[in-house]
């Protein structure tokens, strides 16, 4: 293009005003919104980076961020009240100086902290995972476990915003909430404590099963998913155990395997961070299967496959997109299965449970993501 | 040394004889020996030393004389959580706690023990604790009312 005629060129575009070149642009205004009209795809992201995420999954949609401090994400939702609870650890000069650990409460449509609840400051740090804390079935206890490495947990009454005390578990770790203000809590010599706490937060019982698991041939995978009463457990062999209670005892079914003797010749094996989900409304587990050796079960999955709890078969095999890390199922009647891949910066979107996939989710904020809350309990 | 009526000295040398070479700073951890089981099971949370982790993990270079002289406190040394579901055998449980002792403890409290035996080890090992705490509060009052009772003056 020669001279005159650039000149010719910008001579007529200066001539149209600027709206028409280019888009309106409406400056932000301070102020706080609140969040409307959730769905059952709304989902938290976080891990171990301080930024938890509000996304809505089904439509690609940032929603709301908050930071929970230095400590990885410990997240409970209560169905009965309008506001959920995060673990956060803070140091005084943010990674050294004086620790404090508190439960944050904060309201479930603005994440405005409405409360505070100091507790000793030894909530577990480390990997990432579900299991850290949990609520009871009548959202009126938070259990967080505690590791110094010597093994605790501390009791917070959520109803009346108080800290209730803390239980000596030597031994035994995590926590699987189940029926009746119990949890469940998995033991180094392959069997299972549960404790059950009375209308104070205070200890009312508490037994062990004998041992269920060699946890030198054998090893549960800590990672377990919950359906109804009952959690689900794969070793890292794949068998699949279920725990329940009944009239008031802990029962441990006899495992059966995720993976056919050829399969498992093959090396299929579940592993990743978050290697299990279950879907109520269908009564199915999803599982995070990658080809492997023995101990890969750290290693992300390459599918997803979809057993039918009721008949122990595998009904479906998701092929992913890409090395997966988490799952999560989000409710409803159209869930969605969403996965987190290995470098932690994507989630695909697939339709559960046919596996269609749907898009990719991207810049939810977090460095290193991990876990996956539903926003609707 | 006589506990429950049976000479011990004789045990005691065989040990020293058997893990006198381990017991120096220079022995290496060789698979199965009880320098190897105490840096796979117990030095994540005891330390290098077996200096503990005040208050969380207690120190085993403090701690132990008191659970060495009652029945009830060698029960509490095997059946505290770490000890019991270490992933060995009981005769490779019964070094491992002789060891500790040897290595760890105040010679002046620890020098004179009967040593944990495997058959202890295993009449203790398979019943877990259901509360750990009250269980060791329980081995220490065991030991100041043994104290107590053997003490010049007591009846």
């Amino acid at each position: 293009m020669s001279r005159l005629s650039l000149a010719v060129l910008a001579a007529v575009l200066s001539m149209f005003p600027a709206h028409f070149a280019q888009a309106e642009f409406a400056a932000d205004r301070p102020g706080s919104t609140t969040l409307e009209s959730p769905t059952p795809d709304w989902t938290w992201v976080g891990g171990a980076g301080s930024a938890v995420t509000l996304m809505d999954m089904r439509n690609d949609r940032y929603l709301a961020q908050f930071n929970n401090g230095v400590s990885t994400l410990k997240l409970a939702i209560p169905a009965s009240r309008n506001e959920f609870y995060s673990i956060e650890t803070y140091m005084a000069r943010m990674y050294r100086g004086t620790r404090t650990d508190v439960v944050t409460v904060r309201a479930k449509d603005t994440l405005k902290p409405l409360a505070e609840i100091q507790i000793p400051p030894k909530s577990y740090e480390g990997m990432s995972l579900l299991h850290a804390a949990g609520l009871t079935d009548d959202d009126r206890f938070l259990v967080s476990f505690n590791m110094t490495p010597g093994q605790s947990v501390t009791v917070v009454d959520m109803q009346d915003r108080a800290f209730v005390g803390e239980l000596d578990t030597t031994g035994c770790a995590l926590v699987y909430p189940t029926t009746g203000r119990r949890f469940h809590m998995l033991c180094g010599d392959g069997g299972l404590a549960t404790l059950q706490l009375d209308a104070a937060g205070q200890e009312l019982a508490r037994s062990r099963t004998s041992s269920f698991f060699d946890p030198q041939a054998d090893p549960l995978l800590e990672k377990g998913a919950r359906l109804g009463r009952a959690w689900y457990f794969s070793s890292f062999n794949g068998w699949l155990y279920k725990i329940d209670v009944a009239d008031g005892e802990t029962r441990v079914d006899a495992p059966w395997p995720l993976a056919s003797e050829r399969q498992r010749k093959r090396q299929w094996r579940p592993g990743g961070m978050v290697p299990l989900v279950t879907d109520p409304e269908n009564n199915r587990l999803l599982v995070l299967m990658h080809r492997g050796g023995t101990d890969t079960h750290k290693q992300g999955g390459t599918q997803a496959w979809v057993f039918d709890l009721a008949s122990r078969t595998r009904q479906a095999v998701i092929r992913l997109r890409q090395t997966t890390q988490s799952l999560h199922l989000t409710r409803g009647k159209a869930p969605l299965l969403l996965a987190l891949n290995d470098d932690g910066d994507q989630i695909d979107v697939y339709d559960a449970p046919s596996g269609r996939y749907r898009h990719t989710v991207e810049a939810f904020g977090d460095l290193y993501p991990a876990l996956f809350h539903s926003y609707l309990r | 040394m006589i506990v429950h009526g049976t000479d011990l000295r004789p045990a005691l040398w065989r040990l020293l004889l058997l893990w006198g070479p381990a017991l120096s700073a220079s022995a290496a951890a060789t698979e199965g020996s009880p320098a190897f089981d105490y840096r796979m099971n117990c030095e994540g949370c005891h330390a290098i030393g077996g200096v503990g982790a005040e208050p969380h993990v207690p120190a085993l270079t403090a701690n132990l004389a008191p659970f060495l002289q009652t029945a009830q406190g060698r029960e509490y040394l095997v059946r505290v959580p770490g000890v019991r579901q270490a992933s060995i055998s009981d005769a490779r449980v019964a070094n491992l706690l002789n060891y500790v002792i040897i290595r760890f403890g105040d010679p002046s409290n620890t020098s004179n023990f009967a040593p944990i035996t495997e058959a202890e080890v295993a009449r203790y090992r398979a019943r877990p604790y259901l509360n750990v705490p009250a269980a060791r509060q329980a081995a220490l009052d065991a030991h100041k009312a043994n104290t107590a009772d053997t003490s010049p003056g007591a009846p």
